[in-house]
C-alpha cells in the first residue's frame, strides 16, 4: 500500500508582488509523481534549488500545492486537521542549529508534539521523552538543557527525538546529514537507518549527495529543476543511470570532491532559473547528449520495469 | 529536580539564554547607574507618602515661594521651598512622578501591545497582511505625534485616561518595525517550520516559539518608548494640554513654574532635574539590554 502519493503536483510562487503589481511567477515544482510503500526509504536528490524541500513542505501539509495533489494514507494531505496530519508525518531539517528553539529546554522541544495532541498527562510525557532520548542515543541528563549547549550531532538527535515522539508514519527528512560534521554525518545515518528498521518507518530522505541516499534508500528519486527525472530501485539508478543527469550527479559523487558541484558540462550552462525553465526538456542547455527536438518538446516518463525516466536520449547500458 | 540526577550523568547546568542574558546585564556599568537612579526614583514613588509629611496639594498662602533649603532663606521644613501657592514642592516632585511614571507605564503597555501584535502579524505572515500593515504604519509615521496628540487632547478634553490612550495610540510604530524585522528572521528558522509540522496552533507558534525570541528587542524599544512618552507628556502639559490640576506631573510644574523662570530657577530647575535623571536612567538600561541582547549593536 503506498503511505503518500504525489500526482502532478505543481508549486509556483509569485515573487515581487506588491499591494497592485502582479509580480513573477517562480516554478518550484512542475509535475511531480510520485508513490512510497509503506516502509519504504525514497532518497530524493538534485541540485540546490530544485524544489526538494519544496516538495517536503508540500508532503508535511505545511503548503498546498498550486496543483495536483498529495495524499498521505489515502487522503488528500489538505483533509487533515492539523493534528492528525501531525501523527501521520513529520520532519527532520538540515540545520540543526535553526531547527531547535533556542529559548527552550530539550525536554520541552521533545515534547512538543504529543504536548499539542494533549496526548498524555505531564509526567507520562515526561516518561515518553525520556524513551525516545534513550532511542535516539541522547543521555537522559540532556532533558533540562537548552540547545545552545549541544553539540550539532546532539542537536540533530534532538531533532530526531521530537520526530519520532508522536510515532509518525512517515518522516520526512530534508539534508539531514549537510550540515553535520563529517565524523558526525555517518552517526545520523547509521540512526535513521536502525530507527527505520525498528520502528518500520517509511523515510524520504532527502540530499543533494548521491552517496548520502546510497545506503540507506530502497528507491531513488532524481529531480531537475521542479521535475523527477528519473526514478528507481536504488541499486539500478547507480549500477545503470539511464538519465544524462542522473549520471552526472554520480560523477560528481565518484570525483575527487565528493559532493562537489555538477561538474560543468557545457561552458556558461549554469542552473537554470525557476522563474524562466527552458523550453523542452529542462536540463538540455547543460546535456552532453542533447540531440534534435530536446530544446522543443518535453520529454514524457518512459517506464522501464521499477523504474522510469524523462529522456528523449537516454543512456544505453550494456 | 531530583529526577534527572541519574547515578551516571555528569550535572549539567542548565544555562538558559534569559538567564545568560541577564547575568550579563549584571555586569553591565550602564545597568547598575542607569537601573539604580530609576530604582530611586520608582520606589520613591510607591513609597510617596512614607517620604514627605506633606499633601502636595496643600496650599499654604502664607508661604509661598519659601526657597529650598541650600538657600540662606530656606529650612527643612520645605527641603526643596514651596511654589506659587505654598504647597510643598516635594511632596509635589514625589507625587507627581508618580503620574509621570504612570502615564510613561500604561501608555507603553498600551503602544507595546498594539505595535508588537502588529509587527509579529506583519513579520509572520508577511505577504499582503505585512504590505496592509506597512501601510498602516507608513500612515501613522505621516502623523506629526505632538500636532495629533494636542488636537486629540483639545477636542477630546484632557482626563487621564485620554492622554494615555493618545499617548498609546500614538508611540507603537518603534514597536511595530522592530518586532517585525525581529519576527521575519525567526519566522524563517527551520524550528518555526518544524513548530507548524507539529500541528501547533498559531497562537502557540506566535505566543511560545517567535514571541521568547525577540524579548530582547522589545525591552530595548520598550525603554525608548517609555522616556518618549514620559516627555511627550511633560510636552503636553508643558503647553496646557497635558494632564489638569488637580492632578500634575513633571511637566505640569515646570509648565506652573515657567513664569518664574528668573527670579526663582529652582522651581524649574527641580522637577527639569528630575525629568533628566528619570530619562537618563531609562536610557542607560535600555541601552545595557540592548549590549547584551544584540550583539551587533555592542561597541
Ligand atoms: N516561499 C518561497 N517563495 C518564493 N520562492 C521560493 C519559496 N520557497 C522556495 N522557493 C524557490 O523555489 C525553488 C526551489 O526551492 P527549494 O528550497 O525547494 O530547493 P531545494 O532543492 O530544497 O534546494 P536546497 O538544496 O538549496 O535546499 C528555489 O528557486 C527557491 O528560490
Ligand atoms: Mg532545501
Amino acid at each position: 500500500m503506498n503511505v503518500l502519493e504525489v500526482r502532478g503536483a505543481t508549486k509556483t510562487y509569485d515573487v515581487g508582488k506588491t499591494l497592485v503589481g502582479a509580480g513573477r511567477t517562480l516554478h518550484a515544482l512542475r509535475g511531480i509523481d510520485l508513490a512510497v510503500r509503506k516502509g519504504e526509504t525514497l532518497g530524493l536528490v538534485g541540485e540546490s534549488g530544485c524544489g526538494k524541500s519544496t516538495l517536503a513542505r508540500l508532503i508535511l501539509g505545511i503548503e498546498g500545492p498550486t496543483s495536483g495533489n498529495v495524499t498521505l494514507a489515502g487522503k488528500p494531505v489538505g483533509g487533515y486537521g492539523r493534528l492528525e496530519r501531525a501523527k501521520l508525518v513529520q520532519p527532520v531539517f538540515q540545520d540543526p542549529y535553526s531547527s531547535l528553539n533556542p529559548r527552550m529546554r530539550i525536554a520541552r522541544i521533545v515534547a512538543a508534539p504529543i504536548e499539542v495532541r494533549g496526548i498524555g498527562t505531564a509526567s507520562s510525557r515526561r516518561e515518553r521523552v525520556r524513551a525516545v532520548m534513550n532511542a535516539v542515543g541522547l543521555p537522559e541528563h540532556f532533558t533540562e538543557v537548552y540547545p545552545s549547549q549541544l553539540s550539532g550531532g546532539q542537536r540533530q538527535r534532538v531533532a530526531i527525538a521530537r520526530a519520532l515522539v508522536g510515532e509518525p508514519e512517515i518522516l520526512v527528512c530534508d539534508e539531514p546529514t549537510s550540515a553535520l560534521d563529517v565524523s558526525v554525518q555517518s552517526q545520523i545515518l547509521n540512526l535513521l537507518a536502525r530507527l527505520k528498521r525498528e520502528l518500520g518507518l517509511t523515510l524520504i530522505l532527502i540530499s543533494h549527495n548521491l552517496a548520502v541516499v546510497h545506503h540507506l534508500a530502497d528507491r531513488v528519486a532524481v529531480m531537475y529543476l521542479g521535475r523527477i527525472v528519473e526514478h528507481g530501485p536504488t541499486e539500478a539508478i547507480f549500477g545503470a543511470p539511464r538519465h544524462p543527469y542522473t549520471a552526472a550527479l554520480l560523477a560528481s559523487v565518484l570525483s575527487p570532491r565528493p559532493g562537489a558541484r555538477l561538474p560543468e558540462m557545457r561552458v556558461g550552462a549554469e542552473f537554470p532559473s525557476p522563474l524562466a525553465p527552458p523550453p523542452g526538456c529542462a536540463f538540455h542547455p547543460r546535456c552532453p547528449c542533447a540531440g534534435e527536438g530536446c530544446a522543443t518538446i518535453d520529454p514524457d516518463e518512459t517506464r522501464d520495469g521499477p523504474r522510469g525516466y524523462r529522456c528523449h536520449y537516454p543512456l544505453a547500458h550494456a | 529536580m531530583a529526577s534527572i540526577a541519574s547515578a551516571t550523568a555528569a550535572p549539567v547546568l542548565a544555562l538558559s539564554p534569559g538567564r545568560v542574558a541577564l547575568g550579563r546585564t549584571l555586569r553591565h556599568g550602564g545597568f547598575w547607574v542607569g537601573g539604580g537612579i530609576l530604582l530611586v526614583i520608582l520606589v520613591a514613588a510607591i513609597l510617596a507618602p512614607l517620604l514627605t509629611a506633606h499633601d502636595p496639594t496643600w496650599q499654604d498662602l502664607g508661604k509661598r515661594l519659601v526657597p529650598p533649603v541650600w538657600d540662606a532663606r530656606g529650612s527643612w521644613e520645605h527641603p526643596l521651598g514651596t511654589d506659587q501657592l505654598g504647597r510643598d514642592y516635594l511632596a509635589r516632585l514625589i507625587y507627581g512622578g508618580r503620574i509621570s511614571l504612570l502615564i510613561g507605564f500604561a501608555t507603553v503597555l498600551i503602544s507595546g501591545a498594539i505595535g508588537t501584535a502588529l509587527g509579529i502579524a506583519a513579520g509572520y505572515w508577511g505577504g499582503r497582511v505585512d504590505l496592509l500593515i506597512n501601510f498602516v504604519l507608513t500612515i501613522r509615521l505621516t502623523l506629526p505625534v505632538v500636532l495629533v496628540a494636542l488636537v486629540v487632547v483639545a477636542l477630546a478634553g484632557n482626563s487621564l485616561t485620554i492622554l494615555m490612550l493618545v499617548i498609546g495610540l500614538l508611540l507603537w510604530d518603534r514597536f511595530a518595525i522592530v518586532t517585525r524585522s525581529a519576527t521575519q528572521q525567526i519566522a524563517s528558522r527551520e524550528f518555526i517550520v518544524a513548530a507548524q509540522a507539529i500541528g501547533s496552533s498559531t497562537g502557540r507558534i506566535l505566543f511560545k516559539e517567535i514571541l521568547p525570541n525577540i524579548t530582547g528587542p522589545l525591552i530595548v524599544v520598550a525603554s525608548v518608548e517609555l522616556a518618549h512618552a514620559i516627555l511627550l507628556e511633560a510636552a503636553l502639559s508643558f503647553l496646557g494640554l497635558g494632564v489638569q490640576p488637580p492632578l500634575f506631573t513633571w511637566g505640569l510644574m515646570i509648565a506652573e513654574a515657567k513664569n518664574q523662570l528668573f527670579f526663582r530657577p529652582w522651581l524649574i530647575a527641580v522637577p527639569g532635574a528630575a525629568l533628566v535623571a528619570l530619562i537618563f536612567a531609562i536610557n542607560l538600561v535600555g541601552d545595557a539590554v540592548r549590549d547584551v541582547t544584540a550583539p551587533e549593536g555592542r561597541a
